[in-house]
Protein backbone atom coordinates (compact mmCIF):
# COMPACT_ATOMS: atom_id res chain seq x y z
CA UNK A 1 0.00 0.00 0.00
CA UNK A 2 1.27 3.37 -1.21
CA UNK A 3 1.19 6.25 1.04
CA UNK A 4 0.22 9.66 -0.37
CA UNK A 5 -0.12 13.41 0.73
CA UNK A 6 -1.03 15.50 -1.98
CA UNK A 7 -0.98 19.11 -0.98
CA UNK A 8 -2.36 22.26 -2.56
CA UNK A 9 -4.14 25.36 -1.65
CA UNK A 10 -7.34 24.66 -3.96
CA UNK A 11 -9.63 22.16 -2.40
CA UNK A 12 -10.81 21.12 -5.80
CA UNK A 13 -7.09 20.20 -7.01
CA UNK A 14 -6.78 18.18 -3.53
CA UNK A 15 -10.32 16.63 -4.37
CA UNK A 16 -9.61 15.66 -7.74
CA UNK A 17 -5.68 14.13 -7.25
CA UNK A 18 -6.97 12.02 -4.39
CA UNK A 19 -10.25 10.62 -6.52
CA UNK A 20 -7.45 9.59 -9.33
CA UNK A 21 -4.85 8.12 -7.06
CA UNK A 22 -7.20 6.23 -4.44
CA UNK A 23 -8.68 4.41 -7.93
CA UNK A 24 -4.65 3.70 -8.70
CA UNK A 25 -4.71 1.84 -5.14
CA UNK A 26 -2.84 4.46 -3.31
CA UNK A 27 -3.61 5.71 0.10
CA UNK A 28 -3.94 9.48 -0.59
CA UNK A 29 -3.94 12.06 2.55
CA UNK A 30 -4.65 16.37 1.61
CA UNK A 31 -3.90 19.14 3.26
CA UNK A 32 -4.60 22.71 1.68
CA UNK A 33 -1.71 24.48 3.89
CA UNK A 34 1.59 24.25 4.99
CA UNK A 35 1.50 23.39 8.83
CA UNK A 36 -1.44 20.62 7.96
CA UNK A 37 0.55 19.18 5.66
CA UNK A 38 3.71 19.15 7.94
CA UNK A 39 1.56 17.53 10.78
CA UNK A 40 0.75 14.75 8.78
CA UNK A 41 3.84 14.21 7.70
CA UNK A 42 5.13 13.23 10.92
CA UNK A 43 1.35 11.48 11.46
CA UNK A 44 1.88 9.16 8.85
CA UNK A 45 4.46 9.16 6.99
CA UNK A 46 3.91 9.23 3.17
CA UNK A 47 6.03 7.56 0.21
CA UNK A 48 5.02 10.04 -2.34
CA UNK A 49 4.16 14.21 -1.55
CA UNK A 50 2.50 16.64 -4.42
CA UNK A 51 3.64 19.78 -3.00
CA UNK A 52 2.31 22.98 -4.81
CA UNK A 53 4.98 25.56 -4.42
CA UNK A 54 2.88 28.51 -4.43
CA UNK A 55 0.37 28.65 -1.74
CA UNK A 56 -0.24 31.34 1.08
CA UNK A 57 1.59 30.85 4.48
CA UNK A 58 4.29 28.39 4.24
CA UNK A 59 5.58 28.33 0.65
CA UNK A 60 6.00 24.86 -0.81
CA UNK A 61 10.01 25.38 -0.73
CA UNK A 62 9.66 25.67 3.24
CA UNK A 63 7.37 22.80 3.45
CA UNK A 64 9.64 20.58 1.42
CA UNK A 65 12.87 21.69 3.12
CA UNK A 66 11.22 20.87 6.52
CA UNK A 67 9.48 17.29 5.18
CA UNK A 68 13.33 16.55 3.94
CA UNK A 69 14.49 17.07 7.32
CA UNK A 70 11.89 14.55 8.56
CA UNK A 71 12.38 12.10 6.54
CA UNK A 72 14.56 12.42 3.62
CA UNK A 73 13.49 9.12 1.64
CA UNK A 74 10.09 10.80 1.42
CA UNK A 75 9.33 11.21 -2.74
CA UNK A 76 8.48 14.89 -3.25
CA UNK A 77 7.25 16.04 -6.32
CA UNK A 78 6.99 19.99 -6.79
CA UNK A 79 3.77 21.29 -8.96
CA UNK A 80 4.46 24.10 -10.07
CA UNK A 81 2.59 27.03 -12.23
CA UNK A 82 4.96 28.22 -15.67
CA UNK A 83 5.97 31.53 -13.94
CA UNK A 84 7.48 29.67 -11.59
CA UNK A 85 10.08 27.67 -12.94
CA UNK A 86 12.76 29.14 -11.56
CA UNK A 87 10.82 28.17 -8.33
CA UNK A 88 11.05 24.84 -9.12
CA UNK A 89 15.03 24.47 -10.16
CA UNK A 90 15.37 26.35 -6.37
CA UNK A 91 12.95 22.95 -4.93
CA UNK A 92 15.48 20.95 -6.65
CA UNK A 93 18.49 22.37 -4.85
CA UNK A 94 16.47 21.84 -1.52
CA UNK A 95 15.86 18.26 -2.54
CA UNK A 96 13.03 18.08 -4.58
CA UNK A 97 12.72 14.99 -6.42
CA UNK A 98 10.89 16.34 -9.43
CA UNK A 99 8.45 19.04 -10.80
CA UNK A 100 5.99 19.21 -12.91
CA UNK A 101 4.32 21.65 -14.08
CA UNK A 102 0.48 22.95 -14.62
CA UNK A 103 -1.75 22.46 -16.76
CA UNK A 104 -0.05 18.52 -17.22
CA UNK A 105 -1.14 15.67 -19.04
CA UNK A 106 -2.47 12.76 -16.51
CA UNK A 107 -0.56 9.65 -18.04
CA UNK A 108 2.51 11.95 -17.31
CA UNK A 109 1.50 12.47 -13.44
CA UNK A 110 0.66 9.00 -13.49
CA UNK A 111 4.18 7.80 -14.84
CA UNK A 112 5.75 9.95 -13.07
CA UNK A 113 4.68 8.89 -9.57
CA UNK A 114 4.95 5.54 -9.92
CA UNK A 115 8.83 6.27 -11.46
CA UNK A 116 9.23 7.65 -7.97
CA UNK A 117 7.70 4.78 -6.07
CA UNK A 118 9.44 2.14 -8.00
CA UNK A 119 12.69 4.60 -7.23
CA UNK A 120 11.85 4.20 -3.58
CA UNK A 121 11.23 0.52 -3.37
CA UNK A 122 14.49 -0.18 -4.86
CA UNK A 123 16.37 2.10 -2.54
CA UNK A 124 14.80 0.18 0.23
CA UNK A 125 15.99 -2.80 -1.18
CA UNK A 126 19.29 -2.07 -0.85
CA UNK B 1 -29.92 31.90 -17.44
CA UNK B 2 -33.73 32.02 -18.31
CA UNK B 3 -33.33 29.56 -20.96
CA UNK B 4 -32.17 27.62 -19.19
CA UNK B 5 -34.14 27.80 -15.97
CA UNK B 6 -37.16 26.76 -18.11
CA UNK B 7 -35.27 24.08 -19.64
CA UNK B 8 -34.66 22.53 -16.54
CA UNK B 9 -38.12 22.68 -14.89
CA UNK B 10 -40.06 21.62 -18.10
CA UNK B 11 -42.02 18.25 -17.22
CA UNK B 12 -41.59 16.92 -21.37
CA UNK B 13 -38.09 16.57 -22.45
CA UNK B 14 -38.05 17.50 -25.73
CA UNK B 15 -34.89 17.02 -27.27
CA UNK B 16 -35.37 19.33 -30.65
CA UNK B 17 -36.74 22.65 -28.71
CA UNK B 18 -33.52 22.01 -26.00
CA UNK B 19 -31.68 21.86 -29.01
CA UNK B 20 -33.27 24.63 -30.68
CA UNK B 21 -33.49 27.01 -27.54
CA UNK B 22 -29.75 26.50 -26.78
CA UNK B 23 -28.58 27.35 -30.00
CA UNK B 24 -30.45 30.15 -29.87
CA UNK B 25 -28.67 31.55 -26.95
CA UNK B 26 -25.38 30.57 -27.89
CA UNK B 27 -25.03 32.09 -30.74
CA UNK B 28 -25.81 35.74 -29.20
CA UNK B 29 -23.00 34.80 -26.90
CA UNK B 30 -19.84 36.65 -28.46
CA UNK B 31 -17.41 35.71 -25.31
CA UNK B 32 -15.68 31.97 -25.82
CA UNK B 33 -14.60 31.69 -22.72
CA UNK B 34 -18.73 31.84 -21.50
CA UNK B 35 -19.95 30.48 -24.08
CA UNK B 36 -18.30 27.11 -22.85
CA UNK B 37 -19.47 27.97 -19.47
CA UNK B 38 -23.01 28.08 -21.05
CA UNK B 39 -23.15 24.70 -23.07
CA UNK B 40 -21.26 22.93 -20.04
CA UNK B 41 -23.97 24.56 -17.83
CA UNK B 42 -26.43 23.28 -20.28
CA UNK B 43 -25.49 19.76 -20.01
CA UNK B 44 -25.13 19.61 -16.57
CA UNK B 45 -28.44 20.58 -16.05
CA UNK B 46 -30.28 18.35 -18.67
CA UNK B 47 -27.91 15.22 -17.80
CA UNK B 48 -27.07 15.57 -14.39
CA UNK B 49 -23.54 13.96 -14.58
CA UNK B 50 -21.02 13.24 -12.34
CA UNK B 51 -19.04 16.22 -14.05
CA UNK B 52 -18.72 17.51 -17.51
CA UNK B 53 -16.03 19.05 -19.09
CA UNK B 54 -14.94 20.40 -22.47
CA UNK B 55 -11.65 20.09 -23.55
CA UNK B 56 -10.32 23.39 -25.79
CA UNK B 57 -7.51 23.52 -28.35
CA UNK B 58 -4.75 25.78 -27.48
CA UNK B 59 -3.17 25.74 -31.26
CA UNK B 60 -0.33 27.94 -29.93
CA UNK B 61 0.91 25.01 -27.66
CA UNK B 62 0.00 21.99 -29.27
CA UNK B 63 -2.41 21.02 -26.58
CA UNK B 64 -5.99 21.06 -24.96
CA UNK B 65 -7.29 22.21 -21.85
CA UNK B 66 -10.18 22.21 -20.07
CA UNK B 67 -12.17 25.61 -20.21
CA UNK B 68 -15.58 24.52 -18.69
CA UNK B 69 -15.95 21.78 -16.26
CA UNK B 70 -19.19 21.22 -13.93
CA UNK B 71 -20.37 18.62 -11.27
CA UNK B 72 -19.63 17.48 -7.92
CA UNK B 73 -16.97 15.49 -9.50
CA UNK B 74 -15.54 17.91 -12.11
CA UNK B 75 -11.90 18.13 -13.04
CA UNK B 76 -10.70 21.81 -11.97
CA UNK B 77 -9.14 24.02 -14.44
CA UNK B 78 -5.93 24.97 -15.29
CA UNK B 79 -4.57 21.45 -14.09
CA UNK B 80 -4.82 18.84 -16.64
CA UNK B 81 -3.90 18.83 -20.28
CA UNK B 82 -4.21 16.54 -23.08
CA UNK B 83 -1.63 16.71 -25.87
CA UNK B 84 -1.80 16.73 -29.62
CA UNK B 85 -0.42 13.08 -29.81
CA UNK B 86 -2.51 11.53 -27.24
CA UNK B 87 -4.28 8.76 -28.24
CA UNK B 88 -7.70 10.53 -27.42
CA UNK B 89 -6.81 13.26 -29.81
CA UNK B 90 -5.10 10.79 -32.26
CA UNK B 91 -8.68 8.60 -32.44
CA UNK B 92 -10.45 11.33 -33.28
CA UNK B 93 -8.23 12.96 -36.22
CA UNK B 94 -6.96 10.05 -38.46
CA UNK B 95 -5.60 10.94 -41.36
CA UNK B 96 -6.12 7.52 -43.23
CA UNK B 97 -9.42 5.93 -43.87
CA UNK B 98 -12.45 5.34 -41.76
CA UNK B 99 -12.07 2.03 -39.96
CA UNK B 100 -15.00 -0.08 -38.63
CA UNK B 101 -14.39 0.56 -35.35
CA UNK B 102 -13.77 4.60 -35.75
CA UNK B 103 -17.22 6.65 -35.72
CA UNK B 104 -15.43 9.44 -35.20
CA UNK B 105 -18.23 11.08 -33.55
CA UNK B 106 -18.59 9.33 -29.98
CA UNK B 107 -16.72 7.19 -27.86
CA UNK B 108 -18.75 5.52 -25.24
CA UNK B 109 -16.48 3.44 -22.48
CA UNK B 110 -18.93 0.80 -22.45
CA UNK B 111 -18.75 0.13 -25.94
CA UNK B 112 -15.12 0.07 -26.28
CA UNK B 113 -14.52 -2.20 -23.08
CA UNK B 114 -17.21 -4.50 -24.68
CA UNK B 115 -15.15 -4.32 -28.14
CA UNK B 116 -12.29 -5.02 -26.15
CA UNK B 117 -13.40 -7.99 -24.46
CA UNK B 118 -14.03 -9.53 -27.76
CA UNK B 119 -11.06 -10.89 -29.11
CA UNK B 120 -12.46 -12.21 -32.39
CA UNK B 121 -12.88 -8.56 -33.80
CA UNK B 122 -9.18 -7.88 -33.53
CA UNK B 123 -7.77 -10.71 -35.39
CA UNK B 124 -4.99 -9.60 -37.80
CA UNK B 125 -5.74 -5.92 -36.09
CA UNK B 126 -3.31 -6.18 -32.91
CA UNK B 127 -2.37 -2.28 -34.01
CA UNK B 128 -6.06 -1.38 -33.68
CA UNK B 129 -6.74 -3.53 -30.26
CA UNK B 130 -3.39 -1.70 -28.43
CA UNK B 131 -4.51 2.00 -30.02
CA UNK B 132 -7.71 1.24 -28.36
CA UNK B 133 -6.35 -0.37 -25.01
CA UNK B 134 -4.44 3.26 -24.51
CA UNK B 135 -7.65 5.04 -25.32
CA UNK B 136 -9.52 2.71 -22.55
CA UNK B 137 -7.01 3.79 -20.36
CA UNK B 138 -7.07 7.46 -20.47
CA UNK B 139 -10.44 7.33 -20.87
CA UNK B 140 -10.44 5.66 -17.17
CA UNK B 141 -7.77 8.22 -15.89
CA UNK B 142 -10.37 10.94 -16.85
CA UNK B 143 -13.07 8.62 -15.42
CA UNK B 144 -15.02 9.71 -19.08
CA UNK B 145 -17.84 7.56 -19.40
CA UNK B 146 -18.73 9.74 -22.86
CA UNK B 147 -16.02 11.52 -25.08
CA UNK B 148 -17.84 13.83 -27.90
CA UNK B 149 -15.55 15.60 -29.94
CA UNK B 150 -16.05 19.25 -31.36
CA UNK B 151 -15.23 19.74 -35.23
CA UNK B 152 -15.38 23.03 -36.71
CA UNK B 153 -15.01 22.02 -40.75
CA UNK B 154 -12.08 19.01 -40.19
CA UNK B 155 -10.51 20.22 -37.46
CA UNK B 156 -10.75 19.29 -33.83
CA UNK B 157 -11.56 21.77 -31.74
CA UNK B 158 -12.20 20.29 -28.49
CA UNK B 159 -13.80 17.59 -26.86
CA UNK B 160 -16.77 17.36 -24.46
CA UNK B 161 -15.78 14.95 -21.92
CA UNK B 162 -18.71 13.74 -19.43
CA UNK B 163 -18.91 11.49 -16.75
CA UNK B 164 -21.11 9.01 -16.11
CA UNK B 165 -24.53 9.44 -15.13
CA UNK B 166 -25.86 10.66 -11.40
CA UNK B 167 -28.37 7.83 -11.81
CA UNK B 168 -26.45 5.23 -12.81
CA UNK B 169 -27.96 5.12 -16.40
CA UNK B 170 -26.49 4.40 -19.51
CA UNK B 171 -26.45 7.00 -22.08
CA UNK B 172 -29.06 6.68 -24.70
CA UNK B 173 -28.82 6.88 -28.32
CA UNK B 174 -31.34 10.47 -27.91
CA UNK B 175 -28.50 11.54 -25.37
CA UNK B 176 -25.71 10.90 -27.24
CA UNK B 177 -27.45 12.50 -30.41
CA UNK B 178 -28.31 15.43 -28.88
CA UNK B 179 -24.63 16.17 -27.20
CA UNK B 180 -23.19 15.62 -30.70
CA UNK B 181 -25.32 18.36 -32.19
CA UNK B 182 -24.87 20.62 -29.31
CA UNK B 183 -20.74 19.91 -29.78
CA UNK B 184 -20.54 20.66 -33.26
CA UNK B 185 -23.09 23.66 -32.77
CA UNK B 186 -20.62 24.79 -29.83
CA UNK B 187 -17.34 24.50 -32.36
CA UNK B 188 -18.89 26.90 -34.71
CA UNK B 189 -20.23 29.07 -31.94
CA UNK B 190 -16.90 29.09 -30.22
CA UNK B 191 -15.30 29.35 -33.70
CA UNK B 192 -17.61 32.41 -34.63
CA UNK B 193 -16.77 33.77 -31.12
CA UNK B 194 -13.22 33.71 -31.60
CA UNK B 195 -13.17 35.31 -35.28
CA UNK B 196 -15.52 37.88 -33.67
CA UNK B 197 -12.77 38.57 -31.10
CA UNK B 198 -9.91 38.62 -33.44
CA UNK B 199 -12.19 40.85 -35.39
CA UNK B 200 -12.63 43.28 -32.42
CA UNK B 201 -8.69 43.21 -31.73
CA UNK B 202 -7.70 44.05 -35.44
CA UNK B 203 -10.18 46.91 -35.25
CA UNK B 204 -8.56 48.14 -32.10
CA UNK B 205 -5.12 47.78 -33.77
CA UNK B 206 -6.44 49.37 -37.04
CA UNK B 207 -7.34 52.56 -34.80
CA UNK B 208 -4.31 52.70 -33.55
CA UNK B 209 -2.62 52.56 -36.57
CA UNK B 210 -4.62 55.31 -37.57
CA UNK B 211 -3.71 57.32 -34.83
CA UNK B 212 -0.17 56.85 -35.04
CA UNK B 213 0.19 57.61 -38.95
CA UNK B 214 -1.95 60.77 -37.59
CA UNK B 215 0.57 61.98 -35.13
CA UNK B 216 3.73 61.36 -38.08
CA UNK B 217 1.50 63.12 -40.31
CA UNK B 218 1.51 65.81 -36.98
CA UNK B 219 5.17 65.40 -36.89
CA UNK B 220 5.85 65.28 -40.52
CA UNK B 221 4.10 68.68 -40.79
CA UNK B 222 5.80 70.29 -38.02
CA UNK B 223 9.29 69.54 -39.88
CA UNK B 224 7.95 71.02 -43.10
CA UNK B 225 7.02 73.69 -40.81
CA UNK B 226 10.45 74.18 -39.10
CA UNK B 227 12.37 74.00 -42.76
CA UNK B 228 10.16 76.63 -44.31
CA UNK B 229 10.78 79.06 -41.39
CA UNK B 230 14.06 78.30 -41.66
CA UNK B 231 13.84 79.17 -45.57
CA UNK B 232 12.40 82.37 -44.82
CA UNK B 233 15.38 83.30 -42.38
CA UNK B 234 18.08 82.18 -45.65
CA UNK B 235 16.03 83.86 -47.52
CA UNK B 236 16.52 87.53 -45.78
CA UNK B 237 19.79 86.40 -45.07
CA UNK B 238 21.22 85.88 -48.63
CA UNK B 239 19.85 89.38 -49.51
CA UNK B 240 22.28 91.98 -49.13
CA UNK B 241 20.08 94.50 -49.44
CA UNK B 242 17.80 93.50 -46.81
CA UNK B 243 19.37 94.78 -43.84
CA UNK B 244 17.86 92.39 -41.54
CA UNK B 245 14.37 93.07 -43.09
CA UNK B 246 12.31 90.54 -42.05
CA UNK B 247 13.05 91.25 -38.58
CA UNK B 248 12.12 94.95 -39.21
CA UNK B 249 8.82 93.82 -40.90
CA UNK B 250 7.92 91.67 -38.53
CA UNK B 251 8.08 93.93 -35.90
CA UNK B 252 6.50 96.87 -36.91
CA UNK B 253 3.76 94.55 -38.48
CA UNK B 254 2.73 93.47 -34.93
CA UNK B 255 2.92 96.75 -33.05
CA UNK B 256 0.76 98.24 -36.70
CA UNK B 257 -1.67 95.86 -35.49
CA UNK B 258 -1.61 96.52 -31.85
CA UNK B 259 -2.37 100.44 -32.81
CA UNK B 260 -4.67 99.75 -35.03
CA UNK B 261 -6.73 97.12 -32.81
CA UNK B 262 -6.49 99.56 -30.04
CA UNK B 263 -7.70 102.26 -32.59
CA UNK B 264 -11.00 100.16 -33.11
CA UNK B 265 -11.36 99.26 -29.76
CA UNK B 266 -11.01 95.62 -30.42
CA UNK B 267 -9.27 93.05 -28.39
CA UNK B 268 -6.44 91.43 -30.54
CA UNK B 269 -6.98 87.77 -30.34
CA UNK B 270 -4.22 85.40 -29.49
CA UNK B 271 -4.84 83.19 -32.51
CA UNK B 272 -4.67 86.52 -34.90
CA UNK B 273 -1.01 87.82 -33.27
CA UNK B 274 -0.14 83.83 -34.26
CA UNK B 275 -1.66 84.52 -37.84
CA UNK B 276 -0.03 87.84 -38.48
CA UNK B 277 3.74 86.91 -37.10
CA UNK B 278 4.10 83.77 -38.95
CA UNK B 279 2.50 85.63 -41.83
CA UNK B 280 5.45 88.95 -41.32
CA UNK B 281 7.73 85.92 -40.98
CA UNK B 282 7.14 84.19 -43.94
CA UNK B 283 5.40 86.80 -46.66
CA UNK B 284 8.15 86.65 -48.59
CA UNK B 285 8.97 83.01 -48.77
CA UNK B 286 7.63 82.98 -52.65
CA UNK B 287 11.05 84.92 -53.81
CA UNK B 288 12.91 81.26 -53.55
CA UNK B 289 11.12 80.65 -56.59
CA UNK B 290 12.54 83.73 -58.19
CA UNK B 291 15.56 83.49 -60.62
CA UNK B 292 18.66 85.75 -58.77
CA UNK B 293 19.06 87.86 -62.34
CA UNK B 294 15.89 89.06 -61.68
CA UNK B 295 15.83 89.25 -57.58
CA UNK B 296 19.21 91.13 -57.61
CA UNK B 297 18.97 93.23 -61.16
CA UNK B 298 20.70 96.56 -60.88
CA UNK B 299 18.45 98.01 -63.38
CA UNK B 300 14.82 98.29 -63.64
CA UNK B 301 12.62 95.45 -64.24
CA UNK B 302 11.42 94.80 -67.98
CA UNK B 303 7.86 93.85 -68.33
CA UNK B 304 8.52 89.82 -68.14
CA UNK B 305 10.39 90.40 -65.55
CA UNK B 306 8.02 92.10 -63.65
CA UNK B 307 5.66 89.34 -64.54
CA UNK B 308 7.55 86.55 -62.85
CA UNK B 309 8.68 88.70 -60.17
CA UNK B 310 4.83 89.35 -59.33
CA UNK B 311 4.65 86.07 -58.83
CA UNK B 312 6.08 85.74 -55.94
CA UNK B 313 3.17 85.66 -53.51
CA UNK B 314 1.27 83.02 -55.53
CA UNK B 315 4.84 80.44 -55.16
CA UNK B 316 4.77 81.35 -51.71
CA UNK B 317 0.82 80.41 -50.87
CA UNK B 318 1.96 77.07 -53.14
CA UNK B 319 4.97 76.41 -50.46
CA UNK B 320 2.48 76.64 -47.66
CA UNK B 321 0.05 74.60 -49.00
CA UNK B 322 0.63 71.16 -47.52
CA UNK B 323 0.18 72.55 -44.16
CA UNK B 324 -3.18 72.72 -43.52
CA UNK B 325 -2.93 73.95 -40.13
CA UNK B 326 -1.53 77.36 -41.81
CA UNK B 327 -4.30 77.97 -44.00
CA UNK B 328 -4.89 81.41 -42.85
CA UNK B 329 -1.13 82.58 -43.56
CA UNK B 330 -1.58 81.11 -46.68
CA UNK B 331 -3.94 83.14 -47.81
CA UNK B 332 -2.45 86.19 -46.35
CA UNK B 333 0.78 86.02 -48.10
CA UNK B 334 -1.04 84.92 -51.14
CA UNK B 335 -2.43 88.31 -50.92
CA UNK B 336 -0.05 90.78 -49.26
CA UNK B 337 0.95 92.39 -53.07
CA UNK B 338 -3.28 93.52 -53.13
CA UNK B 339 -3.98 97.47 -53.54
CA UNK B 340 -6.56 98.78 -51.30
CA UNK B 341 -8.26 100.35 -55.00
CA UNK B 342 -8.05 96.71 -56.16
CA UNK B 343 -5.15 97.40 -58.73
CA UNK B 344 -2.51 95.00 -57.30
CA UNK B 345 -1.99 91.31 -57.86
CA UNK B 346 -2.23 88.41 -58.56
CA UNK B 347 -6.14 88.87 -57.79
CA UNK B 348 -7.08 92.65 -57.97
CA UNK B 349 -9.05 92.34 -54.28
CA UNK B 350 -10.24 96.02 -53.12
CA UNK B 351 -10.54 96.92 -50.08
CA UNK B 352 -12.18 94.80 -47.08
CA UNK B 353 -11.87 91.65 -49.06
CA UNK B 354 -7.96 92.10 -48.81
CA UNK B 355 -7.30 90.12 -45.19
CA UNK B 356 -6.53 93.18 -43.11
CA UNK B 357 -3.15 90.96 -41.92
CA UNK B 358 -2.24 91.22 -46.12
CA UNK B 359 -2.82 95.20 -45.67
CA UNK B 360 -0.95 94.84 -42.87
CA UNK B 361 1.68 93.64 -44.54
CA UNK B 362 1.25 95.81 -47.52
CA UNK B 363 2.67 98.76 -46.04
CA UNK B 364 5.38 97.88 -43.68
CA UNK B 365 6.58 95.80 -46.37
CA UNK B 366 6.67 99.19 -48.67
CA UNK B 367 8.40 101.15 -45.87
CA UNK B 368 10.93 99.23 -45.31
CA UNK B 369 11.97 98.02 -49.01
CA UNK B 370 11.34 102.16 -49.64
CA UNK B 371 14.05 102.50 -46.62
CA UNK B 372 16.49 99.76 -47.68
CA UNK B 373 19.04 100.17 -50.32
CA UNK B 374 17.68 98.40 -53.30
CA UNK B 375 19.73 97.03 -55.99
CA UNK B 376 18.82 99.50 -58.57
CA UNK B 377 18.46 102.61 -55.96
CA UNK B 378 19.72 104.23 -52.56
CA UNK B 379 17.57 104.09 -50.21
CA UNK B 380 15.25 107.23 -49.63
CA UNK B 381 15.00 108.94 -46.39
CA UNK B 382 12.84 107.77 -43.74
CA UNK B 383 10.66 111.04 -44.21
CA UNK B 384 10.02 110.85 -47.88
CA UNK B 385 9.20 107.24 -47.13
CA UNK B 386 6.33 108.03 -44.75
CA UNK B 387 5.30 111.01 -47.42
CA UNK B 388 5.16 107.96 -50.19
CA UNK B 389 2.85 106.22 -47.48
CA UNK B 390 0.53 109.10 -46.86
CA UNK B 391 0.55 109.79 -50.78
CA UNK B 392 -0.75 105.93 -51.58
CA UNK B 393 -3.12 105.70 -48.45
CA UNK B 394 -6.43 105.12 -50.26
CA UNK B 395 -4.80 103.80 -53.09
CA UNK B 396 -2.44 101.46 -52.91
CA UNK B 397 -2.16 101.53 -49.41
CA UNK B 398 -5.59 101.31 -46.73
CA UNK B 399 -5.51 104.63 -44.85
CA UNK B 400 -6.78 103.12 -41.67
CA UNK B 401 -3.73 100.88 -41.70
CA UNK B 402 -1.33 103.47 -42.80
CA UNK B 403 -2.83 105.70 -39.49
CA UNK B 404 -1.55 103.02 -37.35
CA UNK B 405 2.04 102.76 -38.84
CA UNK B 406 2.75 106.39 -39.08
CA UNK B 407 1.79 105.86 -34.88
CA UNK B 408 4.50 103.40 -34.59
CA UNK B 409 7.41 104.97 -36.12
Amino acid sequence: MINMLVVDDEPEICDFLKNFFTEKKYNVQTATGGEEALSKVRKDKPHVMLLDVKMPGISGIDVLRQVKQIDKGIKVIMVTVIADRSMADLAKEFGADDYVTKPFSLEYLERDVMKKVVELLQEKAR
Amino acid sequence: MNIIKRLFWKKRYDYQLALKEASKGMVQVTDPELLLKMIARFIDLRIRTRHTGILILEEEKDRYVFKASRGKERIPLRLIKLDRDSPLIRWFTPLDSVEPFKKRNVLVYDDLSGWLRDASLFEGREDLRLELMQIKKEMERFRAAVCIPSFYKEKLLGILILGAKLSGAPYTEEDLNLLITLANDAAMAVRNAQLFEDLRKTNIELLQKIEDIKSLREKERENYFQTVLALAETIDARDPYTDGHLEKVTHYGMRTAEVLFRARGLPMEDDFKETLRTALRLHDIGKVGIPDRILYKTGRLNDKQWTEMRRHPEIGAHILEPLKQLKKVTSIIHHHHENYDGSGYPDGLKADVIPIESRIIAVVDAYHAMTSKRPYRNKLQDDMALEELKKNAGTQFDPEVVDAFLKTI
